[in-house]
């Protein structure tokens, strides 16, 4: 095992390489970049609907400003979100990641239960989860949810007591708790990212772990020893994956905030979504640099 | 005191498997909840939604929602056709899609050649922007489609661009699919290049000495040892273009013939106002359920037939070591 190597250096020649991700270039040039610079020149323009298409009167920086200073919602919504997601983020790679290994193991019924865990990627579409606001579920699900976990009644106002004695400590377990009953909703975005631990774990190649069985590890070694460090690739795929499907979620407060500009200020919510893009990126680039020298690979 | 092993280890275990049950059935409650409180609204009756509490059970089960909304003789849904329009969009787009990405994934992944560092940079860029930020100027750029400049360059011998409409046949779906920049294509291209990635070099060596061209080392090699990540793209791609209504409500047609299920759902919704009477909403809310459950019945059964290639697939690629 050694630390990762960028990309391995397989063949000098530049044309093979090319060949394979020419379709992605000609589409990247045509189908992603020419709009996108499209909308990034509206977002420096003030767009009309003219007579004869669009009409375009240049405005400079005008939105950009008014994105970062005039328009207070936008970063207070993004610094909220970011706060939020820290967290959250964390909790979802931890259930995946946690319930992944249990998955992995070998017991009656664990078909079941993965296809159960996946059932949230089905159901993804906004029409589907709107539904499930309009059953109640939610509400309703988050007090039996909260019950099973915390017990229910005169119980759950002893745990309170408890959580009271702990002083300083208790705003902190409150929140894990207040977490916990929002277990549905980051089950909800687990789906993936426990399938791809899932797979991540199945490429750790067995004999290691008879390996260490032979040599008498305890399990809590093994995992520390094998599990973990083998995993590292998966988790920073799994990290990088959550962070942008967290923050590109169509029920997002900023997506949702630059969907509804899109109908009546086109050009500002065209200047919006480059601001928050460049706002994720700029957070991705760090997990990456941050994680990917950490990250330790086979051979 | 000294633990005997040989009782101390069996209990451990076994506590260990009742906990891991209980933690499981748990979290499988709280993930099923609203799915089986619509289901068993998709088969009660209208007037027990109405009237009664609703458990999770109905009294008694009926199809009539079913009926009433799609399959009756004044149904408003036509399921059928909602259903091979969105049929015919995914399933392509998905063929289209594996076929790109698994091809940029293994440029990406296994050749180190200049500019490939750029091209990855791209890929994370079309993950990253908003669909909503390029959705307008796309619009003008499939109305007006000059085949990735072909047209303009017609155009210079002609005297007139040359384009195509090719919105007008479900067209602005499938090029961009086969372009690597469909829907989701960056994240499926990325996960392409990562199990590249990790698949040991020595497997490309080996077949290059056997004389292999790079098209038969990625068909006949890097392909098969990755079936896992092809089933799981396959089957995520055909989710995601079943379940979107995003790209679906701006690049198809007009008309009611052309509509996806995913938009026909989003229409009737804005369609269908506050019912005359509260029972009236109730039924319409009633035979909602039933269209939702329909309309995603098709992808449980994709599912139920993936997941068991799918965990085969996954169960496999632990073995070769």
């Amino acid at each position: 095992m050694k630390r990762n190597k960028r990309i391995k250096i397989i063949t000098p020649n530049d044309t093979a390489g090319w060949m394979f991700v020419l379709p992605f270039v000609i589409g990247f040039i045509f189908l992603f970049a020419k709009p996108v610079a499209q909308s990034l020149m509206y977002s420096f323009n003030n767009v009309t609907v003219g007579q004869e298409g669009l009409v375009f009167e240049p405005i400079g920086w005008e939105n950009f400003k008014t994105m970062l200073t005039g328009d207070a919602k936008f970063i207070k919504a993004l610094w909220a979100m970011v706060k939020e997601a820290a967290v959250k983020i964390l909790v979802i790679m931890f259930i995946s990641m946690f319930l992944a290994i249990l998955l992995n193991e070998k017991f009656a019924g664990r078909l079941l239960f993965r296809a159960i865990m996946f059932l949230p990627v089905i159901f993804a579409a906004d029409q589907v989860l709107s539904v499930f606001n309009a059953l109640g579920g939610r509400e309703e699900l988050q007090d039996t949810t909260s019950s099973f976990f915390m017990m229910s009644g005169e119980a759950s106002g002893f745990v309170e007591e408890i959580i009271g004695s702990f002083g300083p400590l208790s705003s902190v377990i409150e929140k894990f708790t207040g977490y916990a009953t929002q277990l549905f909703n980051l089950l909800w975005s687990a789906g993936i990212q426990i399938i791809l631990f899932i797979i991540g774990l199945q490429t750790i190649p067995a004999y290691l772990y008879e390996v260490a069985e032979m040599e008498g590890a305890t399990k809590w070694e093994t995992f520390w020893k094998i599990t973990f460090p083998l995993l590292t690739p998966s988790i920073l795929l799994c990290l990088i994956y959550t962070i942008i499907d967290y923050f590109n979620a169509s029920t997002n407060s900023i997506v949702v905030m630059i969907d509804e500009y899109m109908l009546g200020n086109f050009d500002y919510a065209c200047a919006m979504s480059w601001g928050y893009s460049v706002a994720i990126f700029v957070i991705v680039v760090i997990v990456n640099a941050f994680l990917s020298r950490r990250v330790i690979s086979m051979d | 005191m000294k633990f005997n092993k040989k009782i101390v280890e069996p209990c451990a275990s076994f506590l260990y498997k009742v906990f891991r049950y209980a933690l499981l059935i748990g979290i499988s409650y709280v993930v099923l909840f609203p799915v089986i409180k619509m289901i068993s609204s998709a088969f009660t009756p209208a007037v027990e939604l109405y009237t009664e509490e609703s458990g999770f059970l109905p009294s008694r089960a009926t199809f009539e929602n079913f009926k009433n909304a799609m399959f009756g003789e004044r149904a408003y849904f036509n399921f059928l056709k909602y259903t091979k329009n969105t049929a015919t969009i995914a399933l392509l787009c998905t063929l289209l899609q594996v076929f790109s990405c698994s091809l940029v994934g293994y440029g990406l992944g296994r050749y180190n050649f200049k500019g490939n560092p750029i091209v990855y940079a791209c890929v994370l860029f079309t993950i990253i922007l908003p669909v909503q930020t390029a959705i307008i100027p796309l619009y003008y750029e499939y109305r007006w489609f000059d085949i990735f400049g072909i047209g303009k360059i017609i155009g210079l011998f002609t005297g007139e661009a040359f384009t195509v409409n090719i919105l007008n046949n479900y067209m602005a779906f499938y090029v961009p699919a086969l372009f690597g920049v469909g829907l989701n294509s960056g994240i499926y291209i990325f996960l392409f290049r990562q199990f590249f990635m990790s698949m040991p070099r020595d497997l490309e060596e080996a077949a290059k000495i056997d004389g292999c061209n790079p098209i038969s080392i990625y068909l006949r090699i890097m392909i098969p040892n990755i079936k896992p990540v092809v089933v799981t793209v396959a089957l995520l791609s055909v989710i995601y273009y079943w379940n979107d209504a995003l790209l679906a409500g701006v690049f198809s047609l007009p008309g009611d013939d052309n509509l996806t299920l995913m938009v026909a759902l989003e229409e009737m919704r804005e369609r269908q106002g506050i019912g005359v009477s509260q029972l009236d909403a109730m039924r319409k809310q009633a035979e909602h359920y039933a269209i939702i459950l329909t309309a995603v019945t098709p992808l449980m059964i994709l599912f139920l037939i993936g997941q068991k290639f799918f965990v085969e697939c996954m169960d496999r690629s632990g073995s070769k070591g």
